[in-house]
């Protein structure tokens, strides 16, 4: 019984986004993004844990994105979770196209154009290195290899909207993406010590009555 | 007929009043609670209940599986007996081993399925559930209750009534886990059903069946004692008997954690109460019924005990709160002239907040036609959805912000009282806990549970900006702050979602988050061992299976409890 409830992932996401340094506001929103990935049946736990471990110890300043021209760019690879925000943030302003550049883990970025694609009410096409995806608020269809660590991306809205198809309602990641994460997760959570342990939550620690 | 005031111009009571702690820590159970939902539905759709196994040794281990069965679907609880040495039983989260552990099963399960549960269920959140489970549980007995009732039904006689009575229960669940957590199904899976879509109906259902199995289980053991000599408990003493519960902080993040949610429950019993003083008259049946009830639940007050300072002192002004509404109903004689808001405006001033919110709730029973629908919007399956707005200008979130926290922004959250406490999990079995930030090294590790104080950094910093621009520019250079704008947005529209005190505050009784909660569970027996933990009594009085019938499938929390 290896599978984990959407609700799980979600949270076991937002923590290890916790525990590698994000925001709480930055972390939920990672969450939500995996959570939305495993629902269209996207492996969102390899995408984050690969991008946790590759911004670690950096300065996240560094990956955070700013307008250029006619798209986002950061100082060094782009945060995607940082840019997607951004996106979401400005659905309703978006130009007709866009570029991403260099931004990491690039799957990590494609519920954020989902949600700009609601808010829109429209379709979004995301297109790279081989790379292209179709999105709408619920909807996503993927060609090329999204595992990849690092792409420029061209985002532009396109006014068909993709029909909802059958989610996952289910996560399946690998024991070992899983327990990188789940160190990630680890980092929130303070060291027990006795005295924490009799005064933190009030009760005694035998009970029979 | 009585005619119901249209909504908009109904007057629901300030959130500003009703959502401080200390009034959320006064709130009673009412028809809208979750269970009462729960019993409504069942007795009115007549479910059919049944105990496919009971395979519980002569050790007194081993499991049984009891069947609920809906018009539309069934839901099966299975149940595992231990055998636990007294030195390891424990209400924390830390716990490790039970007397009882449970997974409610989503239909009838076969024997793969409850062998797989074996492996599992046992060691709780060291082991995993399938999608096919919708709750994990356990439960410790209450060790001399336990005991004495084993002891005299081995003997042949009932045991001691006034016993029964002071405890309640003769198990107390210690968790109720459901909505995804431990690989049980999310939530969303089972929101579009009917007898799912009312909040935790999935674990109203896991405690009804649980008590079932309880009595069940406390015969077994008279009969491996007292062999032939040994008698079933007598349906009257069963039927006083409910679940306890063993409530700690892990509840009280909650309320913090679904705003919308929790708006949602006030709102719905706000407007229950709004209709019932708009209501122009009560007619001879309807008053009749209010003060029978009334004089049933002051009865009961007399079984309501507790250790702790607090809770007496509470308990004794709620005492001497009903003796003031009796001297009040036998005075009054006039039904007419909007009754029941004169009898509310009379609270305000003449009772204390557990006084007053106990009346709140009893005015509601004698109009479950007029209020009964609105638990239909007491859940939430749309605030995860919501995405910030960002063109929404800086002004407006301003204005929101000051909407359920104007009062925080006057706070000197500087000052060490202010921000005393830390809300944190624990790395022992992932426990929440509340320190002392100033006095424990807790604060690197800080959950968000603090929304007044959140709220009040983000307005600091939205002040330096022009009101006109839209949010989405400032969160690029802010990005800190999102969750509190996020926030903001999404209580926009709940007015009770926001709980109006300060939550890391010196002072702060997490029990007032923890009872507020409870009591739409439709908890009662409200027992504070500290400031942090709480005992309740879930279904006392409820008709099992075999006597659920529309006629008490609502007012068994009336129920006279035996003596």
């Amino acid at each position: 019984m290896t599978s984990l409830s959407l609700g799980e992932i979600e949270a076991l996401a937002l923590k290890a986004a916790r525990g590698a340094g994000y925001d709480w506001g930055l972390a939920r929103e990672t969450g939500r993004a995996v959570r939305w990935l495993w629902r269209h049946d996207q492996r969102g736990c390899a995408a984050l844990v690969d991008w946790l471990d590759l911004r670690a110890g950096t300065d996240p300043a560094l990956h955070r994105p700013a307008w250029q021209q006619a798209g986002l760019k950061a100082d060094l690879f782009m945060c995607p979770v940082s840019a997607g925000c951004i996106l979401s943030d400005h659905a309703h302003d978006l130009p007709d196209r866009l570029t991403l550049q260099e931004v990491t883990c690039p799957l990590l970025v494609l519920p954020f154009i989902a949600d700009a694609a609601g808010l829109c009410g429209s379709g979004m096409i995301v297109t790279g290195p081989k790379l292209e995806a179709h999105l709408s608020a619920d909807a996503l269809n993927l060609s090329g290899d999204w595992s990849l660590v690092c792409a420029t991306l061209e985002v532009s809205t396109q006014a068909c909207v993709l029909t909802s198809e059958d989610h996952q309602h289910r996560a399946n990641p690998s024991k070992d993406v899983r327990a990188r994460l789940e160190n990630w997760a680890h980092k929130t959570y303070a060291p027990a010590t006795e005295a924490s342990r009799l005064l933190g939550a009030g009760a005694g620690l035998s009970d029979n009555d | 007929m009585t005619v119901i005031a249209p909504e908009t111009s109904l007057h629901l009571r300030d959130p500003a009043v009703v959502m401080r702690l200390r009034r959320l820590g006064s709130l009673h159970a009412s028809r809208l609670s979750f269970m009462r939902i729960l019993t409504r539905r069942m007795a009115c759709e007549h479910w059919r209940f049944e105990r496919p196994a009971f395979a519980v040794n002569d050790t007194g281990t081993g499991h049984a599986v009891y069947t609920a069965h809906g018009p539309a679907r069934s839901y099966s609880l299975v149940a595992f007996a231990h055998d636990l040495p007294d030195h390891l039983r424990s209400d924390r989260v830390i716990a490790e081993a039970w007397d009882a552990t449970f997974a409610l099963f989503d239909g009838v399960p076969t024997d793969e399925d409850i062998e797989r549960l074996r492996q599992n269920v046992p060691h709780q959140e060291a082991g995993r559930v399938s999608e096919r489970e919708l709750t994990l549980s356990r439960a410790n007995r209450s060790v001399r209750l336990w005991d004495h009732v084993v002891e005299r039904l081995a003997q042949g006689r009932q045991p001691d009534a006034d016993q029964l009575v002071r405890v309640g229960y003769l198990m107390r669940t210690t968790a109720v886990y459901g909505s995804g957590k431990f690989g049980a199904a999310d939530r969303a899976q089972i929101a579009q059903r009917p007898e799912m879509s009312a909040p935790f109906q999935a674990e109203m259902l896991t405690v009804y069946l649980i008590r079932i199995f309880v009595r069940d289980l406390v015969e077994h053991h008279a009969r491996l004692r007292g062999g032939d000599q040994a008698v079933p408990l007598a349906d009257d003493l069963a039927a006083g008997l409910g679940i306890g519960n063993s409530t700690g902080l892990g509840m009280a993040p909650f309320l913090v954690n679904h705003p919308v949610l929790f708006n949602n429950w006030i709102l719905a019993r706000e407007t229950a109460i709004a209709r019932i003083r708009a209501l122009p008259q009560a007619s001879e049946t309807e008053w009749r019924q209010f003060t029978t009830l009334f004089e049933q639940c002051q009865a009961r007050l007399a079984h309501w005990q507790s250790d702790h300072p607090l809770q007496i002192a509470k308990l004794d002004g709620l005492r001497q709160d009903a003796g003031r509404i009796q001297a009040r109903l036998t005075s009054e004689t006039v039904l007419d002239g909007q009754p029941w808001n004169r009898l509310m405006i009379w609270a305000e001033t003449a009772l204390t907040e557990e006084g007053q919110e106990w009346l709140a709730s009893l005015i509601l029973e004698p109009y479950g036609a007029l209020v009964d629908d609105l638990t239909d919007q007491m859940a939430d399956d749309v605030a995860d959805t919501v995405r910030l707005d960002g063109r929404m200008s800086v002004g407006t979130v301003k204005h929101l912000i000051r909407q359920s926290f104007a009062w925080a922004l006057e706070l000197n959250w500087q000052n060490t009282k202010a921000c005393a406490r830390a809300w944190y999990v624990s790395a022992e079995k992932l426990e929440p806990r509340l320190g002392e930030r100033h006095d424990e090294p807790i604060a690197d590790y800080e959950q968000p549970l603090a929304p007044a104080r959140d709220a009040t950094a983000a307005y600091e910093a939205l002040a330096m900006w022009e009101d006109t621009t839209p949010v989405a520019r400032f969160l690029m250079a802010h990005p800190d702050h999102r969750l509190a704008i996020l926030r903001a947005q999404l209580v926009a529209n709940a007015p009770y979602g926001e709980i109006r005190d300060n939550t890391i505050d010196a002072d702060m009784l997490p029990i007032d988050m923890l009872r507020a909660k409870l009591s739409f569970f439709g908890a009662g027996q409200f027992d504070p061992r500290s400031d942090r933990w709480v005992r309740i009594c879930m279904y006392a009085g409820a008709p099992y299976p075999q006597n659920l019938s529309t006629d008490n499938a609502d007012f068994w929390v009336y129920a006279q409890a035996s003596s």
